[in-house]
């Protein structure tokens, strides 16, 4: 330090240097950008990529990072050709979005009636938020007769899917994965002695107004598939 | 927007980055205005962008443009072509021999530093010991950190002190 010390004062002794202020400093730097932007503009060389680029390049010399201009109008060129694509994809997906495709599903971890549990967590699938003609729902037993309940719910299901298709009907297992059938089919099982009184309701989906309403008894749990045929044609499903 | 740059507008560009502060030191050592120091920096590059094709050595054009911009500069402003010549060559001319021979030499030693540095050594020397910036700054223009410039900056004082020992100047506390 004291050899710096020493030059400068030999320098100032020479007249080889002189102090230049703090505010004279700092009126160079501004000069400096305006007689900069001043001389291209003369010549008709300025532009907005060249001003970015000398910004970008005195900003990284800032920070310690020596570059050259060529690369600093290089890191500009490539900046804004991917900002270009940034900006052009994301509006192409947002007219995608917005204008073009159809709102998606809700994802529902549910499996339908005759698929798999498995397939439950694959692809969302818009079918189960369908808006099915007819509704089977889970009947109410008492968990005495629950192999007999779930045997006449099962088979009273099977007939309706049969007589309508799987496209206006469904099995409901969970109502609450489906969206509001137009029509509900719901019922009981009670035993009452060795008979299984059955009694199935067919319910308007909007009012909750009872459609139709029937009952039949099975002598036995093997009498219960001829008891639920028994009951759906009597139901007369359209 | 995005118009492709020419090569003489990149090789403008970072010859002025790099030397404006040194040019507006040199033009404010002579005027001691910030203002006619500006003016005479704009009319240098100016001339120094039409003929950047043709310089080899843009600190030697420019400072010798300087010399000549500034001779006009006060040619303008009326003073006597030979106050003017003093003022911008060398305000000794009167004074002891002994005094311009050192003068001389310490120009010399300034002059080498070039040689012996990357180009930018001579630029941080003027910042720094010449036109008083502090590390930081000179750091800064220079795209060094100040800690770097510092180090660099002992190094080029080392040199110079070495090449006026070569010539017989044992310790800088002579010369004054």
């Amino acid at each position: 330090m004291k050899q710096e010390e020493a030059l400068q004062r030999v320098l100032l002794r020479y007249e080889l240097a002189h102090d230049m202020s703090p505010d004279v400093r700092s009126a160079m730097w501004d000069a400096q950008k305006a007689t900069f932007t001043h001389i291209l503009k003369t010549h008709g060389k300025y532009s907005l990529y060249l001003s970015i680029s000398a910004w970008l390049y005195v900003w990284l010399k800032k920070l310690g990072l020596g570059i050259t201009l060529a690369k600093s109008a290089m890191v500009v060129s490539v900046a804004a050709v991917t900002g270009s694509i940034i900006i052009t994809g994301a509006a192409a997906y947002t007219v995608h979005q917005v204008f073009i495709a159809p709102p998606e599903a809700v994802e529902t971890s549910m499996p339908r009636e005759g698929e798999d549990a498995r397939d439950a967590g694959q692809a969302s699938r818009p079918a189960a938020l369908k808006r099915f003609d007819l509704g089977v729902l889970p009947f109410e037993y008492q968990p005495s007769i629950s192999r007999e309940g779930a045997r006449a719910n099962l088979k009273i299901a099977q007939i309706a899917l049969k007589s309508m298709g799987p496209d206006r009907a469904a099995f409901m297992a969970d109502p609450g994965a489906f969206a509001k059938p137009r029509r509900a089919l719901t019922g009981s099982v009670v035993k009452m002695g060795t008979l299984y009184r059955i009694s199935v309701k067919l319910v308007d989906g909007a009012s909750m107004r009872v459609l139709s309403l029937a009952s039949g008894s099975a002598s036995g749990e093997e009498d219960i598939d001829r008891a639920c045929e028994e009951l759906m044609r009597k139901m007369d499903l359209p | 927007m995005f118009t492709r740059v020419d090569k003489s507008t990149l090789r403008f560009t970072e010859v002025y980055e790099e030397y404006y502060p040194v040019v507006f030191g040199a033009a404010y050592a002579r005027t001691l205005d910030a203002d006619e120091a500006h003016d005479i920096c704009q009319e240098v590059f100016t001339r120094y962008y039409e003929k950047s094709a043709e310089v080899i050595t843009p600190r030697t054009w420019l400072m010798g443009t300087l010399r000549l911009v500034v001779m006009e500069h006060f040619r303008m402003r009326q003073r006597t072509a030979g106050g003017m010549d003093e003022m911008v060559e060398d305000a000794t001319e009167s004074r002891r021999i002994s005094f311009r021979d050192t003068r001389m030499l310490l120009e010399e030693a300034i002059e080498k530093i070039d040689c012996l540095g990357d180009g930018k050594d001579r630029t941080l020397f003027d910042l720094i010991a010449i036109n008083n910036y502090t590390y930081k700054e000179a750091g800064i223009h220079l795209g060094m950190r100040e800690r770097q410039a510092r180090y660099r900056y002992g190094l080029v004082v080392s040199r110079l002190i070495r090449f006026l020992e070569e010539r017989g100047i044992k310790d800088l506390e002579e010369l004054l």
